[in-house]
């Protein structure tokens, strides 16, 4: 990545209470990976290799019942599967149009957030106030 | 000549002092790197942050990339029009990716972009229960 503004990046609600040391931490584990309309960035039951951040782009969360629904919002997060154990996306995410994600590897994830106990806390934090902010779109 | 002339006349004392300076530099620098040991192995286990932050020193800085907004090229009213008789087939609610299955089985380009045109325009709606509606007084007003 890194073709990406990192002040820019900072701003996104997940990283805003971030100090510069730990956004350093950060920083070099986010990758930028650009997606294209009707791309599949999540298949249900595959292991939960990756947590995303929406900074561009229409992405629809679905499940086998039918049921789905939208994300558009810059600095939403998919795929929080990826930090909660057994580690298993439990929906499908499609892109409805092209679009730009921010992808952190959920092995490097884990391992900050357990080798440094206060930004760790800051992050699980902010995840855990997107989860109760969409309770309708499951654990994703 | 013997004893104490003979150390001096053979720089005894001075070689003593050396070679004692030289074993403690020596026991220094050992204590050194014994103390820095679990710097080291912590740059071990993190080689890959490390090696990026040094990668991005000695490459010249990349420009920020420009973001583009999205965009849609499909035409609203036509868009609308064409699922709206879709939604009829299917009945409300209904599923969102059933109806993209079902665009993209009757041949409507960019199923995906269109719907979610669609959605940002409020003229399909979620149901708040994971399926979605037309919004037929969007629509009206559309039309």
């Amino acid at each position: 990545m890194h073709h990406l503004d990192s002040g820019k990046i900072k701003q996104l609600q997940i990283f805003a209470d971030l100090l510069p040391e730990e956004w350093s931490q950060v920083y070099p584990l986010l990758d930028h990976i650009r997606v294209i309309e009707g791309e599949q960035l999540i298949r249900e039951g595959d292991r939960a290799r990756s947590l995303f951040i929406i900074l561009r782009g229409h992405f629809m969360i679905h499940y086998r019942d039918g049921k789905a629904f939208t994300l558009n919002k810059k600095g939403d997060i998919i795929g929080w599967s990826a930090v909660i154990s057994p580690f298993q996306y439990t929906a499908n995410v499609t892109a409805l149009t092209d679009g730009d994600v921010l992808c952190i590897p959920s092995e490097n994830f884990v391992e900050l957030i357990q080798g440094n106990t206060a930004l760790g806390t800051k992050l699980i934090r902010k995840i855990n106030e997107f989860i109760n902010s969409r309770p309708h779109t499951g654990m994703l | 000549m013997k004893g104490v002339e003979a150390i001096l006349h053979y720089d005894g004392f001075t070689m003593a002092v050396l070679g004692i300076l030289t074993v403690f530099a020596a026991l220094l620098v050992l204590a050194v790197i014994i103390s820095q040991l679990h710097n080291a192995v912590t740059l071990w286990e993190n080689k890959k942050l490390y090696l990026g932050k040094l990668r991005r020193l000695f490459s010249p800085p990349e420009e920020p990339e420009p973001m583009p907004e999205v965009q849609y090229f499909d035409d609203l009213n036509e868009s609308a029009r064409q699922f709206k008789l879709l939604i009829n087939n299917m009945g409300e609610p209904f599923s969102l990716p059933e109806l993209i299955q079902k665009a993209e089985t009757v041949g409507i380009a960019h199923a995906h972009s269109t719907i979610s045109h669609l959605i940002v325009s409020n003229l399909i709606v979620p149901d708040k229960n994971g399926y979605y509606r037309l919004n037929h007084e969007a629509y009206k007003r559309l039309s």
